[in-house]
């Protein structure tokens, strides 16, 4: 009865109460069905998210491969560098501890600061680069202080070990790669993608084989939180899955011998210019030289910007390799190829003989030869023996330009060799197609004369000559030079090896070659050669000496003024191979600016590096005073009687330049 | 003995079913406050909560067992003008709090009076019929009384700025009058000017970063590392809890703080990461049970005052579950709405808990009521 009266008495009205009850059941499902859809239809797609959240990869770089030579002596390592590192998620009492770490390595707190700055991006854990390449001092020392310095740390990372080697254009420096190499560079591999700040080679071997140098980056997988705070326990689940160790890189063998190549850095130490050597039987490269070096640790290291003006500046371009990627007048080296042209073509027999008075009149022209006085009545093998200017002008005269340049394309001139190192460059081997096509001008016959002896508009890098010389040795087999002997990864196993490549095989009558080849022989052997200097006792050594005029250069276009002090000067080539009948090195040297002649200075530095390579060889032969050891091995016994006075005491140069340009071909 | 016996009588018709629920939601909110707030580095905030909770109880005894309903009808009025003051003074000189002043500083003591403004307005609103016996079927003017009674602390609270407490205000008022008989008519009158001041609000009201919220609620993706990450990292917690979840303080989610305020108004989350879908069905269930047995309550009251002050306390927790659940889940914009008895927080604890006092007092009434005869 009560509870009737009292219902009445209610304004809430119980139906309306149900509906809302009703209404919050519905709702209540709805949110049922929403958990549903979230947990349980999208759950995993919100378990990556979850996981893409916290886990942070962060990367390793791996070590590069090693650089052997030929006989597997470590050219190339890796080693262990300290890094001082700032790692701001845990740097306290940032100021002090900033102006600490300033006194003791001399870094300015205002440089820390920015370079803290410029990595405020990243997340808190990931450890900013203060210092590179720490000394074992200065480790020390950090390590010493380190309670004082929370934050601070020294982090290790591989890094290359030159090991002393100073062939900075052979093997090439490192750096960071550009933008536009990134594109080029990841859409050529399939793994291991670059990214912004990976290392790679530059230059030199470095960059020719960095796809199989530069190993596959280690990768760890990190907890972090919403700030980019590592974890403590980041080394969890998540790391097994998803961390990989870094994976060194393949082992490169190259073909380089670097006891001779360092014969040929000691030898070539305060020149400039290049030196090489390749085995003719099959076109390795044993010996490979470019200076003024750099110091490759340099570019390891971050090179400063005075480094980098100080290398510009240089006019003898430290950074150029002069090797592939200059390209010079080969001078008397030249000879050879017109000697070669004018028998093939039966422009002359090896019997004819012209008589040199010291001078050669075409037209109103008038050329002289090096030697002044003449050299009298010569056939083809006294002409290279003596490089009588006159003997080649005539036979150039008959030659013409196109044929001359026709075998000289057949030894390889013109062309690049296919190295593929350091921008090689092609050089020039005029024509009168040429001429017409890149100047507009017509071939004038005194252009010729000029040609023959390897000067006027003939342009060869070292590598060129160096392969024409062992084409020629080992009888017109021109190979492509090459570096590689195998690369091996790092099981152990060989992915790769390389195998002799015949550019062409030159159709030459032996006959020919066997008169070119005395002559290259008595350049060395005979008492009036131009290249006694090169006598290796107990051995057979062939070679054409060179002095090419560079003054010339006063009058070509782009050559800046100012540099024509040191640019008058003479570049000195000596191109030879060893032993005489079936050669088993061929050196090329190359000496630029030098000022004095083939025979007197790019020689003896030939000589070092084939006497390094007999001795080598043949130990045995070099007991002892390598002054006793007799010619044995000389096909016609010549005899080293001659004084090592020779001709380049002779050199009477002639400043004074026609508007023809006249070279005077020295020794 | 004599106090004993006392007790027992005071403890005469007390709803155990909706105390237990409550203690229910409460242990499994403190459970999960423990792993939310990284309790086992820093267990501040965890002993912070089971002394909310020990306030709250003494809360609830204090209005449902030593207070009469009567006298609760009495005190409504006074409590009203009080909290007014309160809202009042946290405008004038309140403790800002991530660009809301919303905190009133008394010495050691910190409140929110917007919460405390909850409570008063369902004793405001149930009392304020009282004066209305007779009236059979009510129009909107007649309710003018009610009106201004919700809209003094409904815009103190806006002041401050509060929209999401200031709605609650309102939902909760407006879900006690809707019991009501009000005529159809009325009905629509206000739907239409309910209507009008949303747009009105929308544009001349809101401030930017809660229209931004509201935005941001219709395409969280739109900026997701602005006013979409709460939705979007919340949504990443619930959703990574799978059917069981990860396991008790496994949440990468709360622990790597990806996941906002997740000890207050994300608490949920937590939950959901940690106990999966299981887990949250458990929780949704014993909300319902909580909610459901309130308005049974009200069913169950003699008098317009009981069933109001029940119907008002239901909405309180029927608003609060929804509304924060719902923000959790990423269907609704993220407004400051805590879920009750799990989210960490001094006021909400002590307010929620006096809401089961005052059905704890409601059914203490009706017992005696009933028994005295």
């Amino acid at each position: 009865m009560a509870e009737n009266r009292s219902k009445q008495e209610s304004v809430s009205d119980p139906k309306r109460r149900n509906i809302i009850v009703s209404c919050f059941l519905g709702i209540t499902a709805a949110i049922t069905a929403r958990l549903w859809y979230l947990q349980i239809i999208k759950g995993s797609d919100f378990s990556v998210a979850s996981a893409r959240n916290r886990v942070r990869e962060i990367t390793r770089p791996a070590p590069r491969g090693l650089v052997y030579d030929r006989q597997s002596r470590i050219l190339l390592s890796n080693r262990l560098f300290f890094d001082l590192i700032v790692i701001p998620q845990y740097l306290q009492n940032k100021g002090k501890t900033l102006s600490i770490v300033s006194d003791l390595f001399h870094i300015p707190v205002n440089q820390i600061e920015r370079k803290l700055v410029e990595s405020q991006a990243n997340p808190k854990f990931v450890p900013v680069r203060i210092k590179r390449n720490l000394s074992l001092h200065e480790v020390a020392t950090l390590e010493s202080n380190k309670f004082f310095l929370p934050g601070v740390d020294v982090d290790s990372a591989p890094r290359r070990d030159y090991l002393g080697n100073e062939s900075a254009h052979l093997f090439g420096y490192l750096g960071e790669v550009t933008s536009k190499e990134l594109d080029i560079l990841n859409s050529q591999v399939s793994n291991y993608q670059y990214r912004v700040g990976s290392i790679i080679g530059k230059a030199g071997i470095e960059r020719k084989y960095e796809r199989y140098l530069r190993g596959g980056e280690g990768r760890e997988a990190l907890l972090v939180d919403a700030l980019g705070r590592l974890q403590p326990d980041s080394s969890s689940d998540i790391s097994i899955n998803l961390s990989r160790a870094a994976q060194r890189g393949n082992d490169v063998y190259l073909t380089i011998d670097s006891e001779l190549q360092a014969v040929a850095t000691e030898a070539f130490r305060n020149k400039n210019g290049s030196v090489c050597a390749i085995d003719p039987r099959n076109g390795e490269i044993l010996v490979y030289l470019s200076n003024p070096n750099y110091k490759l640790s340099m570019y390891q290291d971050g090179l400063t910007m005075e480094d980098w003006q100080t290398l510009r500046a240089n006019p003898f371009k430290p950074l150029l390799d002069k090797v592939t990627g200059g390209a010079y007048p080969p001078g008397s080296t030249f000879k050879i190829m017109v000697a070669i042209a004018a028998l093939e073509e039966g422009v002359i027999t090896p019997d004819r003989k012209y008589n040199c008075p010291g001078f050669f009149v075409l037209g109103n022209g008038r050329w002289k030869c090096w030697k002044h006085t003449g050299h009298g009545s010569v056939n083809l093998e006294n002409a290279l023996k003596l490089s009588c200017d006159v003997f080649f002008y005539n036979i150039g005269n008959l030659l013409g330009i196109d044929r001359i340049s026709k075998w000289g394309r057949l030894f390889g001139l013109g062309e690049r060799t296919g190295l593929d190192l350091n921008m090689e460059l092609p050089g020039i081997s005029p024509s009168t197609e040429w001429k017409l096509r890149t100047k507009g001008l017509p071939w004038l016959s005194g252009d010729t004369i000029n040609a023959s002896i390897g000067q006027g508009f003939n342009l060869c890098t070292p590598i060129q000559i160096l392969n024409a010389f062992a084409a020629m040795g080992n009888g017109g087999k021109l190979y492509k030079p090459h570096f590689l002997k195998k690369i091996v990864d790092n099981q152990g196993k060989i992915i790769f090896e390389e195998r002799q490549t015949l550019i062409r095989e030159i159709k030459l009558n032996p006959a020919n070659i066997a008169v070119i080849k005395k002559g290259l022989y008595e350049v060395v052997h005979s008492a009036e050669g131009t290249a006694k200097k090169a006598r290796v006792p107990g051995f057979t050594v062939s070679g054409k000496t060179g002095t090419a005029q560079t003054s010339a250069l006063k009058f070509t276009k782009g050559v800046n003024q100012e540099d024509i002090a040191f640019r008058a000067l003479d570049h000195a080539w000596f191109a030879s191979y060893s032993p005489s009948d079936v050669p088993e090195i061929a050196v090329v040297v190359f000496s630029e600016y030098d000022g004095g002649g083939g025979g007197a200075n790019a020689a003896p530095i030939a000589q070092q590096i084939i006497e390094a390579f007999w001795r080598k060889k043949f130990p045995e032969k070099f007991v002892g005073s390598s002054k006793t050891a007799m010619s044995t091995h000389m096909p016609n016994g010549a005899r080293d009687g001659v004084s090592q006075d020779d001709v380049i005491e002779m050199h009477d140069d002639n400043n004074e330049t026609e508007p023809v340009n006249i070279p005077d071909e020295l020794r | 003995m004599v106090l004993l016996s006392l007790l027992r009588d005071k403890f005469k018709g007390m709803p155990w079913g909706i105390i237990l629920t409550a203690y229910a939601i409460i242990l499994i909110g403190l459970y999960n406050l423990y792993s939310a707030t990284n309790a086992t580095v820093n267990s501040m905030r965890f002993y912070d909560q089971i002394t909310f909770i020990l306030l709250g109880t003494l809360a609830a005894i204090f209005w449902g067992v030593f207070l009469e309903l009567k006298s609760i009808e009495r005190l409504s009025l006074l409590g009203y003008i009080l909290v007014c003051i309160m809202l009042f003074s946290v405008d004038i000189f309140g403790r800002s709090a991530k660009g809301a002043e919303r905190w009133l500083v008394l010495g050691p003591i910190r409140l929110q009076p917007s919460e405390f403004a909850k409570f008063v307005i369902i004793l405001m609103v149930a009392q304020s019929f009282n004066m209305m016996k007779g009236f059979s079927e009510f129009s909107l003017l007649s309710l003018w009384r009610q009106i201004l009674f919700i809209a003094l602390p409904f815009l103190l609270i806006l002041a401050q700025p509060d929209l999401g407490t200031a709605s609650l205000v309102l939902l909760i008022s407006g879900l006690q009058i809707a019991t009501i008989k009000v005529r159809g008519k009325s009905i629509l009158t206000l739907f239409i000017i309910v209507i009008s001041f949303i747009i009105l609000a929308w544009n001349f009201v809101l401030y930017d970063y809660q229209k931004q919220r509201v935005l941001t609620f219709i395409n969280p993706m739109l900026d997701p590392r602005g006013s979409g990450y709460h939705s979007i990292q919340s949504m990443i917690a619930v959703g990574s809890g799978g059917l069981w979840g990860q396991g008790f303080g496994q949440g990468t989610q709360a622990r790597l703080n990806f996941l906002p305020e997740r000890h207050t108004d994300f608490a949920f989350s937590v939950w959901a990461e940690e106990h999966g879908f299981v887990g949250c069905i458990l929780l949704i269930f014993l909300f319902s049970a909580l909610i459901i047995q309130i308005f049974q309550s009200a069913d169950r009251a003699r008098d317009s005052f009981s069933a109001l002050v029940s119907v008002g306390v239901g909405g309180f927790f029927l608003f609060h579950f929804i509304i924060n659940i719902s923000m959790v889940l990423g269907v609704f914009p993220v407004v400051g709405v805590p879920l009750s008895f799990f989210s960490y927080g001094g006021t909400h604890m002590i307010t929620a808990m006096s809401c089961i006092g005052l059905i704890v007092a409601v059914e203490r009434k009706r017992h005696l009521s009933t028994t005295s005869f």
